[in-house]
This record gives structure tokens, C-alpha cells and sequence, in this order.
């Protein structure tokens, strides 16, 4: 069995939390340990309670587990919120006694480095290294150094709890914000536009993609809201840029009319959407996989689209950039669901884990003659862009002719009806497997998609000969066919889902008519538990 | 009606056929080049006018021509961009994204049919509508004021506002032409009648209503032309305001030093993933 400790650190936003966090994060890559961090926060600028948990492992962990070792609050008791976080086995410590050795240093803003050097004890890191990481941190401002390091010195020696389990991992890890990592995947899928008004969780894509935009010459663009921000991504698509957008269910609402215009004038853009719990605001902070029929049935009348479901933030690279290729292959909308529990989890990651891109541009050179919406076999037309070649580009949201003249014509309709429809066969055939986690012989497999994988990777071997396994899928539609052999050797299905309904659930049922024995459902605005879904699964194969 | 081999779905006298030559004409008189043309529209009977005229475009969404246009432009800035369609268009649905991008200030030419009517929804008010216009739904006549786009455009510091009056050729063409000419967002809004829907707004009723800035009118002068628009009661024409400034595009970073447009460039991932090796070492 492997050895793991959680800690859970909670305060208010602007207690300094998250910097305890980023040094722990840094400090457990330099100490070559595995980790797995997830947030939890209010929606509010500051206030509030919020809380993160700091996973330390000797064997890679990639989920938020129901169970705390160490709960440090910088309050001065428990938040409610947090108690069925809290066991008889969790030691509790209350933001007092930091807070007094930060007074003690003259600045009750030290509190939070007294916290990391109690961490730095807590897991036999040696006090040099802890005290090297404080001095970085506060290179800019060095009046601030001597009371942070007094704080530091005074929080480690104040820990007697020292845990010394971890072996530690050899290669080199690094991280990646899960915001960064589908701007990376965008880039390595060509994308050289993004045009998003900011929305909770979804604002971190932008955020990345603006960091790297200096760099690597990307157009970014706050739009007045996200109608302008999904006409802006299409319009610059048509104009030979590879661009998309990013938001949450909220503001895809607002884009939907945009999926539409996608579709009928075959213009291809990328939509990043990280969900949240709706209906309309819903919970701002929170986490769900509540968008997912959303985005499936999104804009009136029949066109083809694809829909992906990275499972973590190395899924994330490789399958943004995919769905660049697909949406530029196949001229249709693509979107890539996320959750705030994924943007707001990290982990580490290695250099081998993110793989080579592979990119193939689709735009043509036109001629004289050239016809935006020839007829092919494959209903996908070479796509032209305006002053590249000779010829004349003409794009039309109205039913069109091959030339992009506005038609009438019955006859014409239907061709057009069956050409933008015609690419789903091509569409289905390229989609990506789901994968089998655990067992290759199983009574009861656990469906997931998305952020999801990480608890399936973490119950693999705690279930492993117990008859249960994982299927996860990082492609939500069109779903491969490949699932239906996983599907039809289970006795029973189960579908792990954040959400009231089971949507994957039905799409499955939907797809290849097979029975769902049980829907794993979670929809109050936390992530699942690994022990849930353990529990969960074992009753059902019971 | 068809016209140059191609049915033309306006009613005929719709102002936008005389629209439709002025537009030619401009393009013919100032020799732009054909291939860089492109034309954004949204939707509406003068949304059509990209279908009837022979360069590239991208007919859109009710309302949305303007940030596709921006996208077109700063995706490629080397295009020459007409954004295009009627009042209901870009007024009304469009209207957030007219303030805005006033604002951004792009480099494109948008032109605005403004009949003070909705025409292919058949008849009821536009957001310019004179108020006490009788409509199948304002029956009681229109309650609200119009929307005066050029003292918009001007409290917006637009860096070319411009009216004209479609059956005065001539002068429409002059100011479209210096509207192309000139460096910056400019925005026409373009008077015309609604033969089928506006028995109010006539061209008689247009003729009595309207009048040209004079010489010495002072387009620099913002609150001279803001005052131009509200102390009268005749709607201006001509160029009304100007002011400098740099467009969208030069301010983007992307072209600082490469002027290229997006699609000439090339491919940047596997810079960045050699970028992301080389951190990770």
C-alpha cells in the first residue's frame, strides 16, 4: 500500500493561503515528491473562507480525497463548511498561535510564513532549504525578510509532528496550471487568436494565453461580451487564423448563436468551456459536469461538431491540440469541456509526458474558378480565405450555393443539409478511444470522462482483483466505437458524473442502447471524493 | 429583380440599389484592389449587399458583422473591410458592439443603411425611428427617441463620422471616398427610403430634413460637432467629425515587427514545445 498525508489549509482570501500553497507546491517538485493539489474558493475579491488541499504521496496521485491529516485554519476555529472534512484522526490547528509568533515578528501578515515553516517540519524537509525558498520569495521586497524568516524559523521549530514516509520519485517534475495547459495545447494546435470576456473558471485560459502572447504572437482580445467574443473568434477563423474562445456555461449561453453560424458557413473555431454549477450564475467557484448536453445540442438545425473531455492537465495539452486539428479538418465547432476542480488542481508532471505536436494546415490557395462549398465526397469543401489566390471567398450564414450565393432552392438545401452532415462518419472514425483503467476483466466498470480520471487512476490498485474497473473517456462526442466491446463485458455499468442528471450517462444509452445499472451522481458544487466513488462502486458490485 | 445575372431579393425603389452603385463606383473611382476587398455583413435587406456585389465576404449574424469585421481586419490587416448593413443591424442588435468598437478604433469602413425602419420583419420601428411612427406593433405611434448614431459616434471621440444621403450620388460617394481613405474606424451612416414600410420618411421628407455641414464647419472640433448633431432640428450631412488616432491593428503587438497577417506565418509549436523541453531540462 502507498503511504499519503493530506493537509488542508483553509483562511480567508487575502490570509495568504495561496502563497503557503505555491512554496509547498515548490518545495515538494524540489524534494521530488508527488503531490496533488485541489482549491476550493468563495466567490468574493477577498473574505470568505477558502481551502486547499496539499496530497503527498510516494506513488504519482492525482485526486481530492474526503480524508485530512492535518487541518490548519488561520481562523480561529473550524469553518462549519469544513467539518465533515475533519476525523477523530485529523490534528487541528487554529490560526492563533501562527498568528502570535507573526505578531511576535511585528506584522500579523507573517502568520502565513509561520504556516510554511510548520509544513516544512511537518514534512522533514530541513530548515535550510525552507529558509532558501522564504528568501526567494521575498527577493523583491527585502524589508519584509527578516520577519518572515524569524516567522519561518519560530513555525518550524513549533511542529513535532514530523512525517518521514515519502520515497521519493526520480526524473525531474515540473507543473502545469491546467489554464496553461490547454493554452499550450492551443498553440501547439496553431491557435493564434482568442477573443473571451472573463468568466469564472474559464478565465484562466485567457489569462495564459495572454502570458504567452508576447512570445509567441498571439491576437488576444477581451471582447464586450461573449457574442462579440464568438463572432470575433469565427471571423478571424474565416480570415485564416486559427482562433477560439474560452468561458463557462453562463457565457456559452451567450456564444451559442455563434456554435450555429460555425456550422452553417463551415467556419471552424474552438470553444473552451470550464464548467461551473448552473443554472444561470449558480455557484460562480464551484465545480460541475453539468454542460455537457449544452454544448452537445447548442444552435439550431442539424450540424456536425465534436466534444472533448481532457482528464487532466498532460490530457489537457495533447487534447486541445487535437481538437484544433479536428475543428480545421472537418471545418466544425469543437468544444473542450473543463471544470473549476481540474483549472483548480495541480500536479506534477514530467518532461515525457508531453508529447511532440503534429500540425497540418488545411487552408488552400484559390483560384479564378474557386467555390467556397464545392461538393465532395467527404461534404468537407478545400477552405479558401480572402486574398490568398485569385479567387473570390463567399461566406454566407443563409442557405448558399456551392458558390456561397444565397439559394432557395429546395434541391440545393438538401445537398447542403447532407454536405455539412456527411463528415460525421470521418468524424466518428477519428474519435479518441476511451481507456480502460484497471483490470482488463471486470464485472462492474465505472464510466468517467474529464477531471474524473485522477480518482480512476487513485482507485486502480486499491481495486484491483475486486472485479471493478474504469473506463475513461477524454472524448464525449462523437463517442468512439471502440467503447462498445468495454461496454458490453460489464454486467453492470456505472457512471461516474458531476452532475443531477447522468448525461454521459444517457448519451451512452443513447448511443449503443445499453443498460446503465447505476449512476454515480455528485452536483453540490464539490468534486467527488475518491473514498465516494470507491464506496459507491463496491456497493454496486456487491 | 435581376441585375448582373443575379436576382436581387430588394424591393424595387428600395434605396439600396442606389446604395449598391454608390459603393461600386467608390471602389471603380479609388481603383482599391478587388482581391483585398472583403465585406461583412449581418443580416437584413441591407445586409444582403455583399451577395450583389462581386468580392469576397462574410455574411453573419443579425448584429454581429462588426466583431467579425475587427477579427477579419486584425487577422489580416492588409484587407481592405466594409462592414455593412441597416439600421436595425447595428443599431439595435448591434449596438454594444458599435460603442465598442468605436472604441478599439479598427481600420474598417461601416456603412449603415439607415431607412429609420425595419423592412424585411416588415415594417415596425428601428432604433432610429422618429418618434410618433405608426408601426403594425407601435401602434400608437413610437414612444422612444431615436437613436442619433453620429452624436454617439462623437461622445465616443469615432475617429470618422459621417452622414450622407443615398440620392444625392455625388456627395455619398465623396464622403464614402474619404471614409476609405481615411486611416481608423469610420462609419457612414447612410440615409435612404424604405419604399414598402416608411410612407413618413420620404425623400421628399429627407430633403426638408437634412442639410450639409457647411466649409466651415470644423470636423477636429468635438464639441462643435456634438452641438451640429443636437441644436438642430434637420439631420446633418456630410463628414461631421474627425479625429486622430491610432487604429486597433497598429496598436496590436503582434505587428509591431512582423506585418505579415496571421495565416503568412509560421507554425509556432514546435518552437514552443522545444521552448517547454528546454525549461523542463
Amino acid at each position: 500500500m502507498s503511504k499519503e498525508i493530506s493537509i488542508v489549509l483553509s483562511g480567508e482570501a487575502g490570509q495568504g493561503i495561496k502563497t503557503v500553497e505555491l512554496l509547498m507546491a515548490e518545495l515538494l517538485k524540489v524534494r521530488k515528491h508527488y503531490f496533488f493539489i485541489s482549491r476550493e474558493y468563495m466567490s468574493r475579491v477577498r473574505g470568505g473562507i477558502n481551502s486547499t488541499q496539499i496530497i503527498i504521496s510516494d506513488i504519482p496521485v492525482n485526486s481530492y480525497s474526503d480524508q485530512t491529516d492535518l487541518f490548519i485554519t488561520m481562523t480561529n476555529e473550524v469553518p462549519k463548511r469544513y467539518s465533515h472534512r475533519i476525523s477523530s484522526d485529523t490534528v487541528v490547528l487554529t490560526g492563533e498561535r501562527f498568528i502570535e509568533i507573526a505578531k511576535g515578528q511585528g506584522n500579523e501578515k507573517f502568520a502565513n510564513t509561520a504556516v510554511f515553516g510548520y509544513l516544512c517540519a511537518y514534512i522533514s524537509a530541513d530548515e535550510k532549504t525552507g529558509i532558501g525558498m522564504i528568501k526567494e520569495n521575498f527577493k523583491k521586497r527585502p524589508e519584509l525578510l527578516e520577519g518572515n524568516k524569524k516567522a519561518f524559523i519560530e513555525g518550524f521549530s513549533l511542529c513535532d509532528l514530523q512525517k518521514n514516509v515519502f520515497a521519493k520519485y526520480r526524473a525531474k517534475h515540473h507543473m502545469i496550471e491546467t489554464g496553461m495547459a490547454v493554452a499550450y495545447g492551443a498553440l501547439f494546435g496553431g491557435c493564434e487568436f482568442i477573443a473571451a470576456y472573463p468568466m469564472s473558471p474559464s478565465t484562466t485560459v485567457l489569462n495564459s494565453m495572454a502570458e504567452l502572447s508576447g512570445e509567441y504572437n498571439i491576437l488576444v482580445e477581451q471582447a464586450e461580451d461573449e457574442i462579440a467574443a464568438v463572432n470575433m473568434a469565427i471571423g478571424a477563423s474565416f480570415a485564416g487564423a486559427r482562433a477560439m474562445v474560452t468561458t463557462s456555461g453562463g457565457g456559452f449561453a451567450l456564444m451559442e448563436e455563434g456554435v450555429s453560424l460555425s456550422g452553417a458557413t463551415e467556419t471552424p473555431v474552438v470553444i473552451h468551456l470550464g464548467q461551473r454549477p448552473g443554472p444561470a450564475t449558480g455557484l460562480p467557484t464551484r465545480t460541475e459536469q453539468g454542460d455537457l448536453e449544452l454544448v452537445l445540442y447548442a444552435g439550431h438545425g442539424d450540424f456536425q461538431r465534436a466534444v472533448y473531455s481532457p482528464g487532466d492537465q498532460t490530457d489537457a495539452i495533447g487534447i486541445t491540440a487535437k481538437a484544433f486539428d479536428t475543428a480545421y479538418k472537418y471545418q466544425v465547432p469543437v468544444f473542450i469541456l473543463t471544470d473549476q476542480y481540474m483549472i483548480d488542481s495541480l500536479k506534477p508532471i514530467r518532461k515525457s509526458m508531453i508529447q511532440k505536436p503534429k500540425y497540418k494546415s488545411y487552408i488552400v490557395k484559390t483560384d479564378k474558378d474557386y467555390e467556397r462549398y464545392t461538393y465532395t465526397k467527404s461534404g468537407i469543401s478545400p477552405m479558401g480565405i480572402p486574398s490568398y489566390g485569385s479567387g473570390v471567398v463567399r461566406v454566407d450564414s443563409d442557405e448558399h450555393d456551392e458558390k456561397g450565393r444565397i439559394t432557395e432552392d429546395h434541391v440545393t438545401r438538401e445537398k447542403m443539409v447532407k454536405k455539412r452532415n456527411k463528415r460525421k462518419a470521418a468524424l466518428e472514425k477519428d474519435a479518441i478511444a476511451p481507456k480502460l483503467i484497471g483490470d482488463e476483466s471486470y464485472k462492474v466498470l465505472g464510466v468517467c470522462y474529464g477531471s474524473n480520471l485522477g480518482h480512476a487512476l487513485d482507485l486502480a490498485e486499491p481495486l484491483k482483483g475486486s472485479g471493478i474497473s474504469f473506463l475513461h473517456f477524454s472524448q464525449l462526442y462523437p463517442i468512439s466505437d471502440a467503447a462498445k466491446g468495454y461496454l458490453d463485458k460489464a454486467s453492470l455499468i456505472a457512471v461516474i458524473e458531476n452532475n443531477y442528471t447522468g448525461q454521459f450517462a444517457d448519451m451512452l444509452k443513447l448511443r449503443f442502447g445499453v443498460n446503465i445499472g447505476k449512476r454515480i451522481l455528485k452536483y453540490n458544487g464539490e468534486p467527488f471524493s475518491r473514498q465516494e466513488i470507491e464506496k459507491a462502486l463496491r456497493e454496486a458490485a456487491e | 429583380m435581376i441585375i448582373d445575372g443575379m436576382d436581387l431579393a430588394w424591393c424595387p425603389g428600395c434605396g439600396n440599389f442606389a446604395i449598391r452603385g454608390i459603393i461600386k463606383a467608390v471602389i471603380e473611382e479609388l481603383d482599391l484592389d478587388k482581391n483585398k476587398i472583403v465585406f461583412v455583413s449581418g443580416i437584413g435587406q441591407a445586409a444582403k449587399m455583399p451577395q450583389y456585389l462581386d468580392y469576397s465576404f462574410f455574411n453573419g449574424l443579425h448584429g454581429r458583422a462588426i466583431p467579425a469585421a475587427l477579427a477579419i481586419k486584425a487577422s489580416n490587416p492588409g484587407l481592405i473591410v466594409f462592414a455593412e448593413g441597416g439600421d436595425g443591424d447595428m443599431y439595435g442588435e448591434g449596438g454594444n458592439h458599435f460603442i465598442h468598437n468605436i472604441r478599439r478604433n479598427p481600420d474598417i469602413i461601416h456603412i449603415v443603411h439607415n431607412n429609420m425602419v425595419y423592412g424585411l420583419t416588415k415594417g415596425q420601428a428601428s432604433p432610429t425611428s422618429q418618434t410618433g411612427f405608426v408601426t403594425p406593433v407601435q401602434t400608437n405611434g413610437v414612444t422612444t427617441s431615436p437613436f442619433d448614431p453620429i452624436a454617439v459616434a462623437i461622445s465616443l471621440g469615432a475617429s470618422f463620422a459621417a452622414r450622407a444621403f443615398a440620392p444625392d450620388r455625388k456627395e455619398a460617394v465623396k464622403i464614402i471616398k474619404e471614409a476609405v481613405n481615411h486611416k481608423g474606424y469610420s462609419l457612414v451612416d447612410m440615409l435612404h427610403t424604405c419604399v414598402s414600410f416608411n410612407k413618413i420618411n420620404t425623400n421628399s421628407w429627407f430633403k426638408e430634413n437634412t442639410f450639409y455641414v457647411g466649409k466651415e464647419h470644423d470636423v477636429y472640433d468635438q464639441n462643435a460637432a456634438f452641438s451640429v448633431c443636437t441644436n438642430n432640428k434637420k439631420l446633418p450631412l456630410g463628414v461631421i467629425f474627425k479625429k486622430e488616432r491610432k487604429t486597433y491593428e497598429q496598436q496590436l503587438d503582434i505587428y509591431k515587427e512582423d506585418k505579415r497577417a496571421l495565416y503568412e506565418r509560421e507554425y509556432i509549436g514546435d518552437r514552443l514545445y522545444n521552448d517547454i523541453k528546454q525549461v523542463m531540462k
